[in-house]
């Protein structure tokens, strides 16, 4: 579980008060096989007035950070935001609210496209001043080059590819495209979907020393799933090096060009399942949510649907009851007595989504080779093959396919919060037919 | 029952029939009578260990011309020379270095320092090794805390109740284990008595105040008994305020370099969050026969202490998002539990408890030529919980039970030693948030023997050992907590076979005058962190990663001593070159891993919320060293004696193979001196110790500068009536009032010794 530090940013812009740098968390969720990113997604979620955040930007009223030539959205970040350093930022930050993406689905960015300098000097956008690069250091522990097994990595618990851990572990984005590792790991999502993590960005010259001309950098990048078949459309991110508002709002406005068509209708909403006293959607109570309820009755916040989840005890007005009951609610270390975070699901080989109605096998093991595949719920017992790939053996428990006779044995799936042992029948044209299902608590075995 | 031996234990010296035995015990007796007298108050001022014990028979077969009383001769045994490569700490010295920790009072000891903690944990280094390589006993049998997982925690052995410090490092060690490597820490309190007290009561009281901290320590003693039924009973309160001390808590200069942080939450004049609070007990009892003994003896300690803010929570910046949200906050009336200043930089308390029943049981001459067979055996029931704001996250828990099986023989006039087999079961779990180590159980069984031969002017001892030991990890896979890490799978079994060997020889070419060549072959099985640890560990400030195929880490030393006793002189140096092999330590793998996130990188941006990632490896070391002591008589006055101690100690390690880095957390070289007066009823002394920068800090460390320590003491003893002597005693510490940074402490860059202190105390023994 991540604590989302960047709520506080977001929360602050919702009530109007000053920070010293602007950004919005990329938000993440996915629909059938595809992931989406995008702001505000989730109505409501803290943070997400988007009008707040053009005037912020300094964007003309009803415009959102979309870059007019390609139509993707463009994320700010800023190099200067957070203790530990000029040229260095863990901005922004990634995140999906409960059960906008699966259990254990383990979302991954993938580099794209050129690094784009905004020269404060000429007012435009090209080519970085030689040298200037940003290099991302992503997740390892799910990288292609893990190995798990300590016969393999001369006795050492886990390591990477050929027994050391020399592992490429960071993706350049140069003026001629990008270097090193494309793909890494973001974060793996807990049992709720919920999955609220940063990064750590660099500003730097070729040599890996820090720092680097005053002015904008511009870099592109997607989100794949090891749980869905299409990745996220493309999307931008702009540091901020040293530029002041004004010139920060021009090297914008020049990616975002003059507001000609309406702005694109952002996804259908999906209202997160709500758990009382979790203000910030991120699948649990802590004392975020307890400051933010403080916040909103501070601020007179009224009563509307994108408000009502601070509401707590559901009384018609927010007020500071709600943040007692929200502290009474609250779960987390340091806020109550710890829970111990199931594990299991971290380790599940199969999802089922209730809400889309897809069974994700993310470790199936046929013969001595492991694929990925996606079923989708057809009728009632019937679940069509949507995709399957080749993959490496990921999980503990993966389920197994005989194709012999066509069963597809599962372990153990997590579907509505518990665990399942099934069995599946290959009924030829890609169809599987439930044969087995039940309730199970041996996760593992 | 024969006559003549009237007791079951009652020893026989000769294979002679009973009846010719009983005819000469009629002419021995009238002798024995004689000198009985003499024995006996020669033997009450004597010390147990030096004592061994000769019952006659009470009857013979025949009535004999005068009844005679059964007698216990106490025969003293001629004084065995100086062992090298032990230090006794005991009677005055030891009452007057007592201190919180094990580490501390033994800081003075040469070739020993003080792993701190923060004032709560004191681990003693000896030589340069600690944790998992020196082993700490009570009474023998192993301390058996967590104290070798973790540094900060706390060595689960009272030093108020220790009436004799040991700390042996040559073929003794054998008798001990591989944990025993790099020597032994071996606390003796005679919870179970070993003599029934010559009045019916006898004891102590102590109580010492501390002006740093104000810390006070109490402890008492009784001793109990009459005829074979002995009892010992003992308790302690101890309790202290922050730790003083003169400049910041926090090395700012190490914060910026490290951390890149310029601002963060550091206090003046105090180590905030360093109180504690430790209070225990014992009670034991013994059965004493003529010739054989046997006792068992329960105590309980509960120790609960603070540990200095680490680097972890420095930043008053990262509150993972609270601290951009509450100074918005106009009123938090009703919200202080988890919006105050302690639910926002929680405090990291250990809340320690161990129970421990000991059990012990002499024979003493069984038959001609056994000396002595011995069986001790401790059950420990230890667990620590680690609380965070008052909130416990972890439980650590080690429930082990020790044994130990031995004869002390004499076959031959010359030849002593001792044959033993010794066992150790241990179940150890930690539960809760920060468990790098899973549950574990481990089993391990010694063979042994030490053999002492003497022959003229020369003493050839030996000892060699068999151990075969196994660990069993209760899960069999690992998973990293909210990582996307792929489960990692454990060996059902790690077995381990070791065969270490001891030898030395003892030339004394004059009475006073002793040179020793010590050849220390030894062998240690890896340890359940060094095998298992999987996760972060935020007191080391690292991810720590096991190695299942780590090998028996082998030492080999060689250590050359030199002792000369005058009567107003002596002078003792010892030399040594320790050659580790498959030395086991933490590789930095270049990667890190953030804390929030539960993520593994190349890199982090605020290093402040990342550790690096070390994986246990195994790589050859060298280890060279010296101790080196002149005490003298300058003069011999009416008032007392003038003694001059000059001291030293170093030693220098490093790495053999590749770039021949430094091994971490060395000691710096210390010299000094100390002056004293020395009077029958008084002494005073003034002693000044120079510990040199550190500059072979390690990879990844800092350099600690050099210090000055100025320390002073007097005692006074004085008669109070026929019944009791009270001592008292004062003792001054870092008088220069210097900030010191151990180079042996993991926290040196965040809690530095305590400041300038003066302990006053009195102790009255009845």
């Amino acid at each position: 579980m991540m604590y989302p530090a960047l709520f506080a940013l977001i929360a602050a812009m919702m009530f109007n008060q000053a920070v010293y740098a602007q950004h919005l968390d990329i938000e993440v969720w996915g629909e059938g096989n595809a992931l989406f990113t995008g702001y505000c997604r989730t109505p409501g979620v803290v943070g997400c007035d988007l009008g707040r955040l053009a005037q912020t930007l300094q964007l003309p009223p009803g415009t959102l950070p979309i870059e007019a030539a390609t139509g993707r959205l463009i994320f700010l970040s800023d190099f200067r935001d957070f203790s530990g350093g000029d040229f260095r930022t863990r901005n922004p930050g990634f995140q999906s609210v409960r059960n906008a993406l699966l259990p254990n689905e383990l979302l991954s960015y993938r580099a794209l496209g050129v690094l784009k300098y905004w020269d404060p000097a000429s007012s435009s956008w090209g080519r970085p001043p030689e040298g200037s690069q940003i290099r991302l250091f992503g997740g390892l522990e799910a990288s292609s080059q893990v190995i798990s097994d300590y016969a393999q990595c001369a006795g050492q618990l886990f390591c990477f590819s050929d027994g050391s851990f020399g592992t490429d572990g960071n993706t350049v984005f140069a003026a001629d495209g990008i270097h090193g590792n494309p793909e890494l790991v973001v974060d793996i999502t807990n049992n709720n979907g919920v999955l609220h993590t940063h990064l750590s960005f660099f500003l730097e010259d070729q040599q890996g020393e820090i720092g680097g001309p005053v002015g904008a950098y511009l870099i592109e990048m997607q989100v794949i799933s090891n749980a869905r078949y299409f990745p996220s459309e493309p999307f931008l991110i702009l540091f901020n090096a040293g530029l002041n508002e004004n010139e920060l709002a021009s090297a914008l406005l020049a990616l975002i060009g003059e507001p000609t068509d309406p702005v694109s209708p952002l996804p259908p909403p999906v209202i997160p399942v709500s758990i009382p006293g979790d203000v910030d959607l991120d699948g649990d109570v802590d004392r975020i949510d307890v400051a933010l309820i403080l916040l909103a009755v501070q601020n007179n916040e009224p009563l509307r649907p994108d408000t009502a989840r601070f509401d707590v005890n559901g009384d018609g007005v927010i007020d500071r009851a709600d943040a007692f009951l929200a502290k009474e609610l609250c779960t987390l270390r340091l806020c109550y007595s710890p829970t111990d975070a199931p594990a299991t699901a971290l380790n599940m080989a199969t999802v089922y989504d209730e809400h889309t109605g897809i069974l994700s096998l993310n470790d199936i093991q046929v013969n001595d080779q492991h694929y990925r595949a996606q079923l989708q719920l057809q009728d009632e017992a019937i679940f069509v093959l949507n995709t399957v790939q080749p993959d490496r053996s990921r999980y503990a428990a993966p389920a197994h396919y005989h194709i012999e006779n066509g069963i597809l044995e599962i372990p153990s799936v997590y579907a509505h919060g518990k665990f399942y042992q099934a069995i599946l029948l290959n009924i030829g044209d890609s169809k599987f037919r439930l044969e087995h299902l039940e309730e199970t608590d041996l996760v593992f075995e | 029952m024969n006559n003549c031996l009237p007791t079951l234990f009652t020893r026989n010296r000769s294979n002679q029939p009973p009846a010719l035995c009983c005819k000469q015990w009629q002419v021995m007796t009238g002798i024995l009578l004689m000198i009985g007298t003499f024995h006996q108050a020669a033997a009450d001022d004597k010390s147990g260990d030096t004592a061994s014990k000769v019952t006659l028979p009470d009857s013979v077969e025949r009535e004999p011309a005068a009844t005679l009383e059964p007698i216990t001769i106490m025969g003293t045994a001629p004084p065995r020379p100086s062992q090298p490569n032990v230090s006794v700490l005991k009677d005055r010295l030891l009452h007057l270095q007592q201190s919180d920790t094990l580490g501390k009072t033994l800081d003075q000891e040469l070739g020993v320092s003080n792993a701190s903690y923060g004032p709560g944990v004191g681990i003693p280094v000896i030589r340069g090794l600690t944790g998992s390589r020196v082993r700490m006993l009570q009474n023998g049998i192993g301390s058996h805390d967590a104290a070798s997982l973790s540094p900060d925690h706390a060595v689960a052995i009272e030093p108020l109740f220790a009436e004799e410090i040991n700390i042996i490092r040559g073929p003794e060690t054998v008798k001990y284990g591989g944990n025993a490597i790099g020597g032994i820490v071996d606390v003796k309190d005679h919870r179970i008595p070993e003599r029934t007290p010559q009045n019916l009561i006898s004891g102590s009281v102590e109580s010492r105040y501390d002006t740093n901290g104000k810390g006070t320590n109490s402890a008492f003693k009784l001793n109990l008994g009459k005829d074979w039924l002995a009892l010992n009973l003992g308790g302690f309160f101890r309790s202290r305020g922050d730790t003083r001390i003169p400049g910041k808590a926090i090395d700012e200069t190490f914060i910026a370099q490290q951390f890149n942080l310029t601002e963060i939450q550091n206090v003046s004049g105090k180590i905030p969050n360093t109180d504690s609070k430790s209070a225990g007990g014992f009670a034991g009892i013994a059965w004493l026969g003529n010739s054989a003994m046997a006792g068992m003896s329960v105590s309980h300690t509960d120790n609960r202490y603070g540990i200095p803010k680490g680097s972890h929570g420095l930043d008053p910046n990262h509150l993972d998002g609270l601290e951009l949200i509450l100074p918005q906050l106009d009123d938090l009336t009703g919200f202080e539990d988890i919006f105050g200043h302690q639910a926002l930089f929680p405090n990291i308390r250990l809340d320690m408890r161990q129970t421990r029943y000991d059990f012990k049981s002499e024979w003493y001459d069984p038959v001609r030529g056994i000396e002595r067979i011995g069986f001790r055996y401790g059950l420990v029931d230890y667990q620590h919980t680690e609380l965070e704001g008052g909130i416990p996250f972890t439980r650590f828990k080690n429930d082990v039970g020790e044994g130990r099986f031995e004869i002390d023989h004499h076959f031959l006039q010359r030849l002593t030693g001792t044959v033993g087999v010794q066992w150790i079961g241990r179940d150890f779990a930690a539960l809760g948030v920060e468990t790098f180590v899973p549950e574990t159980r481990q089993h391990s069984l010694g063979l042994y023997t030490t053999q002492q031969y003497t022959w003229n002017n020369w003493i050839l001892s030996g000892g060699l050992r068999f151990e075969q030991s196994r660990i069993n990890p209760k899960a069999n896979q690992l998973r990293l907590r909210g990582s996307a890490l792929p489960p990692i799978p454990l060996p059902d079994e790690m077995k381990y076979r070791a065969v270490s060997a001891s030898a030395s020889v003892q030339w004394n070419p004059l009475q006073d005058l002793s040179l020793t060549l010590l050849f220390n072959h030894s062998k240690r099985s890896p340890d359940i962190q060094e095998l298992l640890s999987l996760g972060p560990h935020l007191s080391t400030r690292s991810f720590d990663i096991g190695n299942v195929q780590l090998i028996n880490e082998t030492m080999n030393m060689i250590d050359l001593g030199f002792n000369w006793q005058k009567e107003r002189f002596g002078l003792r140096v010892n030399g040594y070159y320790n050659r580790a092999n498959d030395f086991i330590y933490q590789r930095n793998t270049g990667l890190v891993y953030e804390i929030d996130n539960e993520v593994i990188r190349q890199r982090c941006v605020s290093q402040a919320e990342c550790v690096s990632i070390f994986a246990y490896d195994q790589r050859d070391a060298r280890l060279i060293g010296y101790e080196a002591e002149i005490e003298a008589i300058l003069y011999k006055l009416s008032q007392g004696d003038v003694l001059l101690t000059l001291f030293s100690d170093y030693v220098r390690a490093r790495f053999i193979q590749d770039d021949r880095d430094d091994v971490p957390r060395m000691p710096p070289l210390r010299y000094g001196v100390e002056l004293g007066l020395s009077h029958a009823k008084w002494n005073t002394a003034l002693r000044y110790t120079r510990a040199e920068a550190q500059n072979h800090p390690g990879e990844n460390e800092v350099s600690t500068p050099g210090y000055h320590l100025l320390t002073a003491s007097a005692d006074y003893q004085m008669q109070l009536g026929k019944w009791a002597d009270l001592w008292l005693f004062a003792q001054a510490t870092n008088l220069l009032n210097e900030e010191i940074r151990s180079a042996v402490s993991f926290l040196r860059s965040f809690a530095p010794e305590p400041g300038r202190s003066f302990v006053l105390g009195l102790r009255a023994t009845f």
